[in-house]
């Protein structure tokens, strides 16, 4: 089964933000949708590693993988991103966070995740939202960075943050 | 006491030590560069002041991405899509300079403004906005 892979929304993020056949001013749709994608490349690779984990990755295809991928919405995911950003976290958290609190790739994947989803809502819904080429540029270079970043945390603090995330503790 | 050790405790020096070199003078000149020490940060509020904020962008974007691509800064006060309060942080680069920036510097910008604004009080989350002149002059027409 082809789950959506991140690489191609940033691929299709940049294909949107390439200057038009002939030239001409990009349109502000593209560069939106451009910023929206970027987000989205962090949002799922998010969800396929926790169902990677929770279910396996080679049980892709099955309903339960299904089941965990979509457990969790965007906004839990910012609610325990912006909990990591913070300067300590709220007691709840720490005590199920690794020793010695979460490594710093994944304290600038959370930072990551916290901006990119702020402007993926004003992208896609807010009308006086002026972006820039320049800005979704850099967000697609960004995001790519911090799927990187996730990818190359320790195990404990990866398992850690995908075990908060679907399962908040109460 | 002598007369120069008297003059010292009358001006609130401590004696043996130079004008300036004290924590507390090193505090005052943080301060002054827009940076509070972790442990003044209740005593600083929870926004703070545009002079400090750009300080701390224009500190932390020099250094991340290059002193030859950061033009200027500015910031604003915004909501996000559930009302609460964030800051709304534009960065203004020269011309083309972003070809040369790499997602390393985008994220570590962003961490490091993050953090540091925190560290000052700043409780607002920073939603940063990278644009040229040129890009912020355009129509919005498109």
């Amino acid at each position: 089964v082809t789950i959506p892979r991140p690489e191609h929304f940033f691929e299709q993020a940049e294909k949107l933000i390439s200057t038009p056949v002939g030239g001409g001013a990009l349109r502000h749709v593209d560069i939106r949708r451009a910023i929206s994608a970027a987000y989205y490349g962090l949002f799922h690779a998010t969800m396929a590693a926790a169902a990677d984990l929770v279910v396996g990755a080679t049980k892709r295809s099955g309903n339960h993988y299904a089941l965990a991928y979509r457990k969790t919405d965007h906004g839990v995911l910012k609610g325990l991103c912006a909990d990591i950003t913070n300067k300590s976290l709220p007691p709840k958290l720490a005590r199920l966070a690794p020793s010695g609190g979460f490594d710093s790739n994944i304290r600038a994947f959370a930072t990551a995740v916290v901006a990119l989803q702020l402007k993926r809502y004003s992208a896609d819904y807010d009308p006086t939202f002026r972006p820039t080429k320049t800005d979704a540029k850099l967000d697609v270079l960004m995001a790519r960075t911090a799927l990187t970043a996730f990818q190359n945390a320790d195990a404990a603090s990866r398992e850690a943050f995908i075990f908060l995330l679907l399962f908040p503790p109460r | 006491m002598s007369e120069r050790r008297e003059r010292r405790a009358t001006e609130g020096q401590r004696p043996g030590r130079r004008k300036g070199c004290s924590a507390k003078d090193k505090i005052a000149r943080q301060r002054s560069r827009g940076f509070f020490p972790p442990n003044e940060m209740s005593k600083v509020g929870a926004m703070a002041e545009p002079k400090q904020i750009n300080e701390i962008v224009r500190m932390a974007t020099t250094a991340n991405l290059s002193a030859d691509a950061f033009v200027s800064t500015f910031s604003a006060p915004t909501t996000d899509s559930e009302g609460r309060e964030a800051l709304e942080i534009t960065i203004v680069l020269t011309p083309r300079s972003s070809e040369a920036v790499k997602g390393d510097a985008v994220l570590t910008n962003l961490v490091q403004i993050q953090r540091e604004l925190q560290n000052i009080g700043e409780q607002r989350f920073p939603i940063i906005q990278y644009a040229t002149q040129e890009e912020l002059s355009a129509s919005d027409d498109s």
